[in-house]
């Protein structure tokens, strides 16, 4: 699979996890909802362009959440993964696609930081 | 810490021969030169030499920028110079408040993020890419 694939499959996670999360928690349901709609935009934007577009998978373990500081966890899960997979992109790319990378990489951990996540020095690294 | 130090003298030393579209000379000359049955040895690319030191001195700049503002992103920015191999050697005076020092990480996230662009070396590109990424959230509040 390709780094870029790799981006893809995680957006297709995050699009399920985020319908997972504001179907089960009033609470979170505008957050979520919010970012379950900036997830299918990006998962869009890369069918369109990934060579060899990888599909959902049915459901993602764990399929349910336990209570609202699990949601936020599992919320972080993904941003911090899509953070990592952004970075390994930065890496094999150049030019104009590298500074595209890069602003993927900060959006993932702005909202990994949205969701209660702690701040660390190395985004997407550590 | 180490691991990214680690990271990045060996990102840095070879000269990005897995770098797509953007193989510097030094790398293809160590793809002819394993072709050839010699063990090239690990050179630093000269233009990531320069945009680490020149990344590392700005770090240091910002730690002096936030002085006792906020232990923090004191922390945060300590933590990605020993990383870049700089040290605390900058003496200015620290801003008067956090959104004077925001600006200052905004402009230097934008100059991480040129410096990671024009890298040779993969490693020292996520690095720098990194760096930026953590400074724009800091320049827009999200990171305190």
């Amino acid at each position: 699979m390709s780094d870029l694939a790799r981006v893809l499959a995680l957006e297709h996670e995050a699009v399920w996890t985020y319908g997972l999360i504001g179907g089960a928690f009033e609470t979170l349901r505008e957050q979520a909802d919010s970012a379950y709609r900036a997830h299918r935009s990006e998962r869009d934007r890369l069918l369109a362009v990934v060579d060899e577009p990888v599909p959902p998978q049915v459901a993602y373990e764990p399929v349910t959440l336990t209570d609202e500081a699990a949601a936020r966890l599992r919320a972080q899960g993904v941003e911090a993964r899509i953070a990592a997979a952004w970075s390994a992109v930065v890496g094999i790319v150049t030019g104009p696609d590298r500074a595209d990378a890069i602003t993927a990489l900060t959006t993932a951990e702005a909202a990994r930081l949205a969701w209660g996540g702690t701040a660390v020095a190395f985004p997407g690294l550590d | 810490m180490t691991r990214r130090r680690t990271l990045l003298l060996g990102g840095v030393a070879v000269a990005g021969a897995a770098a797509v579209g953007g193989v510097a000379a030094a790398g293809r000359l160590d793809d002819v030169a394993r072709e050839l049955g010699i063990d090239p040895v690990p050179r630093p690319a000269e233009g990531d030499t320069a945009l680490l030191a020149e990344a590392a001195e700005d770090q240091a700049r910002l730690i002096a920028v936030v002085g006792a503002l906020s232990p923090t992103l004191t922390a945060l920015l300590t933590e990605q110079l020993e990383a870049l191999g700089g040290a605390e050697t900058v003496r200015i005076d620290a801003a008067t408040d956090l959104a004077a020092a925001r600006a200052a990480f905004t402009e230097a996230a934008a100059s991480r993020a040129r410096q990671a662009t024009d890298a040779v070396s993969p490693d020292l590109a996520r690095t720098l890419g990194s760096v930026s990424a953590c400074l724009t959230l800091m320049g827009t509040g999200a990171v305190t």
